[in-house]
């Protein structure tokens, strides 16, 4: 039963690059956390849209909202996500 | 409607370069959500843990995907338009219940409930809008958190195939000892009646936090054991039972040579994986060995000195596990691969894998 004896561990590094991208013009990771910082409604879509390349009307039909509010949460989202990823350039 | 906006909605529309440049940024983080198609996945994972199932169970998904494609020629909107409610709970076999109470069609799981399945009871769990969980027989599951920093779910026993669309690190599973902290997309975790389970990833990436803070990281076609030492270190789902036994023993403590040997012919470069775990848990002379054998298979980037990774030195770890983890998935990741995958046209190198561990 010895491997079930507690052992003393040591951390290896908490966060995991991005895997590299071929010709990387905006670090994944830095969009990423820029988009969590939105409020959830702009998150939510963006992610879906961007993240997961769904069109306005999968989101729509994914999330319950309608094709009018996922239309103003994308181009809200969109603005302020352009807003902060120019404050970090 | 000027080019960004068409683009902005319609991914098929003419791209608009600001938001393709975000896209390709974001690409390596994408995975497409298919209800359907994870629900193939589920029952395939499910027939590689239960062999005498496996013919049925196979026969079923295939015959998922094919209803998939069926839908293509219908329109996508058909089983687009069935995504299920936030939190709601529908049963699909035997019997559930949710904080004492029988499951029923309407049913909804708020902070501090708890979904529990019978022998024989499987039920799907939409996690917010974020994604789903199916819950195996004998399961016991809480929703811890659900707000908007991020969804918490708690394993108390049992099993659960999770398939999640949203940011890393936005959803987590705790369970005895150690936290499943989802780095995207779909896996399977297992909590035995004793704390003890484990971590099969499928597709993505998931971290495992041990209360201690220490951390392991699984990719796709990997796995890895809970216990009351934390997780253990990671292997590769297509190993051989002798290169997982002489990973667990090292990682236990013992200095045993015929294990390191076995060790050191690591085949591939997604081996390293377990090789790379094991570094902070053995003595200085087993490290370096290791660490040579690392090198052997995926070079260290420029700058990166073999003695600073032997000495655990946090920077050098850094820079070398960002280049490793990128041989440690066996799903490859291109374009027309997720389009096989998410048709149902192909099955995840995963799977194929913990089909092969399961003949072994």
């Amino acid at each position: 039963m010895s491997r079930r004896r507690r052992i003393r561990l040591v951390s290896l590094p908490e966060s995991i690059p991005a895997p590299p991208h071929e010709a990387p013009e905006l670090d994944g990771a830095t969009v990423l956390a820029a988009i969590r910082s939105l409020p959830e409604a702009y998150r939510e879509t963006l992610v879906l849209r961007l993240v997961e390349g769904m069109s306005g009307q999968e989101i729509a039909l994914r999330t319950g909202l309608t094709p009018g509010s996922v239309r103003v949460n994308l181009h809200r989202g969109m603005a302020l996500l352009r807003e902060k990823l120019e404050r970090l350039r | 409607m000027s080019r960004f906006d068409d683009y902005l909605w319609d991914p098929a529309a003419p791209p608009d370069e600001r938001i393709a440049a975000l896209e390709r940024a974001l690409e390596p983080y994408r995975c497409r959500a298919d209800a359907d198609h994870d629900a193939a996945l589920a029952r395939l994972y499910d027939a590689a843990r239960h062999p005498s199932r496996r013919r049925a169970a196979v026969r079923r998904a295939l015959l998922l995907a094919a209803a998939a494609l069926a839908a293509v020629g219908l329109g996508t909107t058909l089983w687009l338009d069935r995504a299920a409610a936030p939190w709601s709970v529908a049963l699909q076999d035997g019997g559930a219940a949710l904080s004492g109470r029988a499951v029923t069609a309407d049913a909804r799981m708020r902070p501090g409930d708890v979904l529990a399945t019978d022998a024989s009871g499987r039920a799907r769990l939409a996690v917010g809008r974020i994604g789903q969980v199916w819950l195996a027989p004998g399961s016991e599951l809480e929703l811890v958190d659900a707000g908007e920093a991020s969804h918490r779910l708690a394993l108390r026993r049992g099993e659960i195939h999770a398939r999640i669309w949203a940011p890393p690190r936005f959803f987590v599973v705790d369970t005895r000892w150690a936290t499943a902290i989802d780095l995207g997309c779909i896996y399977t975790l297992r909590v035995d009646d004793d704390g003890s389970g484990s971590l099969a990833v499928l597709q993505g990436a998931v971290e495992l936090r041990a209360p201690d803070g220490a951390t392991v990281y699984v990719a796709a076609g990997t796995k890895a054991h809970l216990g009351p030492g934390g997780p253990g270190v990671p292997w590769p789902l297509g190993s051989d039972s002798a290169f997982r036994g002489a990973a667990e023993s090292l990682a236990a403590g013992s200095e045993d040579a015929a294990a390191l040997a076995t060790l050191l012919a690591a085949p591939d470069a997604q081996a390293t994986i377990t090789l790379w775990h094991l570094l902070p848990r053995v003595e200085h002379d087993t490290r370096a060995a290791l660490v040579r054998r690392i090198a052997e298979l995926v070079a260290p980037p420029p700058g990166v000195r073999i003695e600073d990774v032997v000495a655990l030195d946090a920077d050098a770890l850094r820079a070398w596990q960002s280049v490793l983890s990128a041989h440690w998935s066996s799903e490859p990741d291109t374009r027309w691969r997720r389009f096989l995958l998410r048709w149902g046209i192909a099955k995840p190198a995963a799977v194929l894998h913990m089909q092969a561990e399961v003949d072994d």
